[in-house]
């Protein structure tokens, strides 16, 4: 390689754009897109399991405050017939610009899920007609599949601790 | 549409406590005397009094969701307000003073009133959970739309405007062609009780 070539190419992998390129690390954690309508073979996929599912959002604070005791949560119940399922409403073109993010901020390194954003009734009525609309929403699912209980807004790790084991053989 | 089925059937779901509920479609809604962030008091039965169709608005200064409708509020206020229709807001977040109120207002130019419910009492008896909620009142004192202002928080994805079809249809003296509709929000952050 010429003198010339070698320092052209030394400039290109300096570049910024060469610099923000996606890194493996920046795909994880694993994070897939999916409609209201596939909320319920997930569950379905689930059952024998208690289940909490979580919807979040990266820009609700209160969402971001319960992330960490939730993923926290999850590994301490780790080995029991407990599922954590986290589903991000975020914007879909958003899973590497925020959800990721918040996620790996938040201790998060499980696959999770992203409900894109749109949609807003079908969702609501896919998982509980009840539920408002308000973020955090978490719905807890006995192991036979009916959904128990619903906790909206922010929560303290020992609510669904309780909730939890309270399900749970 | 098996999955479907015994999720929907599973769906009876037992909420906490902090759940108030809300007023339904044909409820009387409930009277408030709250102020400005200008200290002007506006009451419901004032408003009624001048408006045949009024709009309440649960709002919040910091919620993302809420900010993501400033200016169609703002449209909401401009459009309907000039047809009669009372238009007002109502901040009933524990977290948002009444100088963050003000400084939001002003901010964003809203020329509509942007009331702070100390306590969070107006929005436990109208049992708004999310922001922004609506409600509309009409002349019999009773809720004839609740829900969205659309269908979209990105205001280039809106497909229904369901709020304004819903003022359009009560001016025209016909009901709304959805009277109860749903979006995700911010939770309002209330004090724990009253």
């Amino acid at each position: 390689m010429s003198i010339g070539r070698l320092f052209v190419s030394l400039i290109l992998l300096a570049s910024p754009a060469v610099l923000r390129a996606q890194t493996p690390a920046d795909t994880l954690p694993v994070v897939r897109r999916i409609a209201p309508a596939d909320i319920a073979p997930i569950l379905a996929g689930e059952r024998g399991n208690v289940v909490l599912l979580n919807i979040w959002a990266s820009w609700c604070k209160p969402c971001m405050e319960e992330l960490p005791f939730l993923s926290a949560l999850r590994n301490e119940l780790a080995g029991k017939r407990f599922t954590l399922l986290l589903m991000s409403d975020d914007d879909g073109g958003a899973i590497d610009s925020l959800v990721r993010p918040a996620l790996r901020k938040s201790g998060v390194s499980f696959p999770s899920y992203n409900l894109g954003g749109m949609d807003d009734e079908r969702l609501i009525n896919t998982v509980d007609s009840s539920w408002s609309g308000a973020l955090p929403a978490t719905f807890l699912y006995a192991a036979g599949g009916r959904l128990t209980l619903r906790l909206v807004g922010g929560r303290t790790k020992s609510e669904f601790l309780d909730a939890v084991r309270r399900l749970l053989p | 549409m098996k999955y479907l089925a015994v999720l929907l059937i599973c769906c009876a779901a037992l909420s906490s406590a902090r759940e108030l509920p809300t007023l339904k479609i044909g409820d009387k809604a409930p009277e408030f005397a709250l102020k400005n962030y200008d200290g002007k008091e506006y009451s419901l039965p004032a408003l009624m009094k001048e408006h045949a169709i009024n709009v309440v608005m649960f709002i919040a200064t910091q919620c993302p969701v809420s900010n993501a409708y400033n200016e169609r509020m703002e449209q909401i206020f401009e459009t309907y307000s000039a047809k009669g229709i009372g238009v007002v807001a109502i901040n009933a977040n524990k977290e948002e003073d009444v100088a963050a109120i003000t400084a939001h207002a002003k901010e964003h130019g809203f020329r509509f009133p942007v009331l702070k419910d100390l306590k969070n009492v107006i929005a436990d008896r109208y049992g708004a959970q999310v922001t922004p909620e609506i409600f509309v009142i009409v002349k019999d004192g009773t809720v004839a739309y609740h829900g969205r202002i659309d269908d979209s928080r990105k205001a280039d994805g809106v497909q229904s405007r369901d709020l304004a079809l819903a003022l359009d249809a009560l001016l025209a003296g016909k009901q709304p062609p959805k009277t109860e509709t749903k979006a995700i929000g911010c939770t309002i952050k209330r004090i724990a009780s009253n």
